[in-house]
C-alpha cells in the first residue's frame, strides 16, 4: 500500500505572484502524484486559490504580510496549510455563505468550504489556515 | 494568462486561456470594456482554453455580464470545461451564464 505524501514547501511576500507560484507547485504535485481524479484536481486547486488569494488580497497591513504554504497530495487526501502573519483575520468559516449570482465578489470562502471536507481557520498571532480534501474513493483505505 | 480578442459581424469574442483568476480576473474586464467602448456589446468568452475558474474569474464574468447588458448587448459563455461547468453550478451561476456549446453559435438563437 502507498503511505508516501507528495510535499511542497514556499515561503514569501503575501501576493498575487505568490498565489501563482502556490498553483503552480500544486500543478507539479498533481503531475507528480499522476492519479489524482479530476474533481479531486479542480475542486481541491480551486479551496487553495481562494484561501491564498483571500490572504494577498485582504491580509492587513497591505503590503506587509508574508505567507508560507505547506502543499501534499497523499493516497487518501489532499492538504494544505498556510501560515500568514497578517493581523488576526475576522472570518467565520462555517457561516460562509454563497451570494446572489449577481454579485461580483464574496464567493470566495463559500466556495472553498464547499470544495473541502476540513476547513479550519486559527488566530495564532498570524493567522493558520488549513485544508483537507478526502480523495474520491479512497475513504476506506 | 494570454485573453485573444476577435471581433466579428455577429459578435465579439474574447478567449481567455489559462488559469481565470485574480491575476487574469482584470485582463479580462478590460478586454470586455474595451470592446463595449468600441460598439461591440454582444460578446461572447470563449473558454476552450480556459484551464480553471475561481472567484475572482467568476466575479469578472459577472461584471462582464453587467457591463454589456448595461450598454444594450449580452455576455453568453461558450466551450466551458467541465472543472469550469462544476464550479458555476457550485455558484448558482449557471442560471445567470447559459453555456453555450461553441462561440460561433453562442447568438444563433437571435
Amino acid at each position: 500500500m502507498p503511505t508516501d505524501a507528495r510535499t511542497a514547501t514556499l515561503e514569501g511576500a503575501a501576493d498575487l505572484a505568490f498565489v501563482e507560484a502556490t498553483l503552480d507547485a500544486l500543478d507539479g504535485l498533481y503531475g507528480a502524484a499522476g492519479d489524482v481524479d479530476a474533481d479531486d484536481r479542480a475542486l481541491f486547486q480551486l479551496a487553495v486559490t481562494e484561501v491564498v488569494t483571500n490572504i494577498a488580497e485582504h491580509g492587513l497591513p497591505p503590503g506587509t504580510v508574508r505567507v508560507s504554504a505547506i502543499l501534499e497530495v497523499h493516497p487518501t487526501h489532499l492538504a494544505a496549510s498556510f501560515t500568514d502573519t497578517a493581523l488576526p483575520a475576522d472570518v467565520e468559516l462555517d457561516e460562509a455563505e454563497m451570494p446572489d449570482p449577481l454579485e461580483e465578489s464574496g464567493r470566495g470562502i463559500a466556495l472553498a468550504a464547499a470544495a473541502l471536507d476540513e476547513f479550519e481557520h486559527e488566530r495564532r498571532g498570524g493567522n493558520v489556515w488549513r485544508l483537507r480534501r478526502d480523495r474520491l474513493g479512497s475513504a476506506r483505505d | 494568462m494570454n485573453v485573444t480578442v476577435t471581433t466579428g459581424e455577429r459578435h465579439a469574442t474574447v478567449a481567455p486561456e489559462g488559469r481565470l483568476t485574480a491575476v487574469a480576473a482584470p485582463q479580462l474586464r478590460q478586454a470586455v470594456q474595451d470592446l463595449i467602448d468600441g460598439g461591440s456589446t454582444r460578446i461572447v468568452i470563449d473558454m476552450s482554453a480556459t484551464e480553471f475558474v475561481d472567484s475572482s474569474g467568476l466575479g469578472a464574468l459577472i461584471g462582464a455580464l453587467k457591463a454589456a447588458r448595461l450598454a444594450g448587448g449580452d455576455l453568453r459563455i461558450a466551450a466551458v470545461p467541465e472543472t469550469v461547468r462544476t464550479v458555476l453550478r457550485l455558484t448558482n451561476l449557471d442560471r445567470v451564464l447559459r453555456a453555450h456549446p461553441t462561440a460561433a453559435e453562442a447568438f444563433d438563437a437571435d
